[in-house]
């Protein structure tokens, strides 16, 4: 009886973890859920959920960027580890281009 | 090519969380006079035209890959940096050029605040900002691809071909809005009675409308706010819903009329409009204030209109007639250096705060 329960227990936990794979693996890759256009207090959430990242769409805002250089330089250089410098034209590279 | 997906696979993004230590610059730094400037020029970065550009250095200042290339005086950027190349040649170097601690890094020496990327002064509230470009299909939205953007009033798709489709116009558009001390204490009443209603001090209204409700700024860079010429219409009012012990909530309203009108032909969705732009938002919010620790806890807005007119990021591309743009405000506490970017291209010899 201890072995069938055990049995059942790995087969939910199996498919418990196929499936939330799956809706991850849906989340990063199937078309958004589309919302209705016009913004009120009912919809203000899902929009504004919509218009947020979403998941593995920008995945440069998943690295933790530092902004000062001499910081940054010491903490590479404490942990050894090269620098990855991304410059740009904008206030940084990471905010408003 | 900073952003762009074809760079920023899961496989590189895992290889820089564990590998580097990554940080963004502006241009500007180059000139600084501090340790920052003088690692920068020491290293060989020695082109002025960092903008867009990744490098891999080493934290002696040896450059082990960069996206940049300069041959015979031309330079020229290469679609991707070679990351797995330049952790390689990482590797590769003796354990006196990467052993933890083995490069002693010297102090900063005063900053030069010139040319340093601008912080926000104590007390800024800042709300981190996303723009998106939606599609209207029937009464619903549905997301942007390469697809549906225009580059003439044909529909001509000619500019896609120079970054092979790969564009990042889809993505969500970072941006922040600071409220320095004094402006966002401004925005509660001192005695908040439910049905309370007032318009939102004048300097912010103009700051949001002018400068965040811009769509010109997620495509060509004019992120230091409109002229008040562009401004045909625009109104926001906050009321206070409910007054408890711990917490006073207000709603905001408004919208925005910028820009010019359509004409009848972009409005029939027959051509995007490449020389003209609108923008007509309707506006929302929801605050909350803490009045023991006087302060704002809560801070979500969100910005949803019809816009016409270039919208791509980086290569101003444009959607077919009057399509949505939605852009959301949300408080953030500002404890990571990428809540701390300054507003567009804010900087000392461009400042945020005050009259434009």
């Amino acid at each position: 009886m201890l072995m069938f329960k055990l049995k059942r227990a790995a087969y939910v936990l199996l498919a418990s973890s196929l499936l939330i794979r799956s809706i991850g693996e849906l989340h990063a890759l199937a078309p958004p859920t589309p919302a209705e256009g016009n913004l009120n207090a009912e919809t203000f959430a899902q929009i504004g959920k919509q218009i947020k990242p979403q998941l593995g769409e920008s995945r440069w805002m998943e690295v933790p960027w530092f902004l000062d250089l001499h910081e940054a330089w010491q903490k590479a250089a404490a942990e050894g580890k090269p620098l990855f410098i991304y410059s740009s034209g904008g206030a940084t590279g990471i905010g408003d281009c | 090519m900073g952003r762009a997906p074809a760079f920023w696979t899961e496989e590189n993004t895992k290889l820089m969380q564990k590998n580097v230590v990554a940080v963004s610059l502006s241009v500007l730094e180059y000139d600084r006079t501090d340790a920052v400037g003088q690692f920068l020029r020491d290293s060989g970065i020695t082109t002025r035209k960092l903008e867009g550009c990744l490098w891999c250095v080493t934290p002696g200042g040896k450059i082990l890959e960069s996206n940049l290339v300069v041959e015979k005086g031309k330079t020229s950027f290469k679609r991707e940096i070679d990351l797995k190349g330049a952790l390689e040649k990482w590797q590769a170097l003796p354990e006196t050029e990467r052993a933890p601690g083995a490069v002693k890094v010297g102090a900063l020496g005063a900053v030069d605040r010139q040319h340093a990327v601008l912080t926000p002064p104590p007390g800024t509230l800042i709300l981190k900002v996303y723009y998106l470009a939606f599609m209207r299909e029937g009464t619903q939205l549905r997301y942007l691809t390469e697809d549906d953007l225009w580059y003439d009033e044909k529909g001509d798709k000619t500019e896609a071909k120079l970054v092979n489709k790969r564009i990042t116009t889809p993505q969500a558009h970072p941006d922040h809005m600071w409220l320095a001390e004094a402006e966002w204490k401004s925005l509660m009443p001192a005695n908040p009675r439910p049905g309370d209603k007032f318009p939102v001090p004048a300097g912010i209204a103009d700051r949001l409308v002018r400068r965040h409700l811009n769509p010109r700024s997620v495509y060509d860079g004019h992120s230091d706010g409109l002229d008040r010429d562009s401004v045909r219409a625009a109104e926001l009012s906050l009321t206070v819903e409910a007054v408890a012990a711990g917490k006073v909530r207000l709603r905001l309203d408004g919208h925005a009329k910028l820009g010019k009108q359509p004409s009848p032909t972009v409005l029939a969705g027959k051509i995007a409009s490449m020389d003209q732009w609108g923008y007509e938002p309707k506006l929302l919010g929801f605050l909350e204030y803490d009045p023991q620790k006087r302060a704002f806890t809560r801070f979500d807005m969100v910005a949803l209109g019809d816009q016409f007119g270039r919208v791509g990021l980086t290569i101003g591309a444009a959607r077919p007639g009057c399509q949505p743009l939605g852009i959301t405000f949300e408080l953030v506490k500002g404890d990571r250096p990428a809540d701390r970017v300054p507003p567009g291209s804010a900087s000392a010899a461009r400042p945020y705060f005050g009259p434009k």
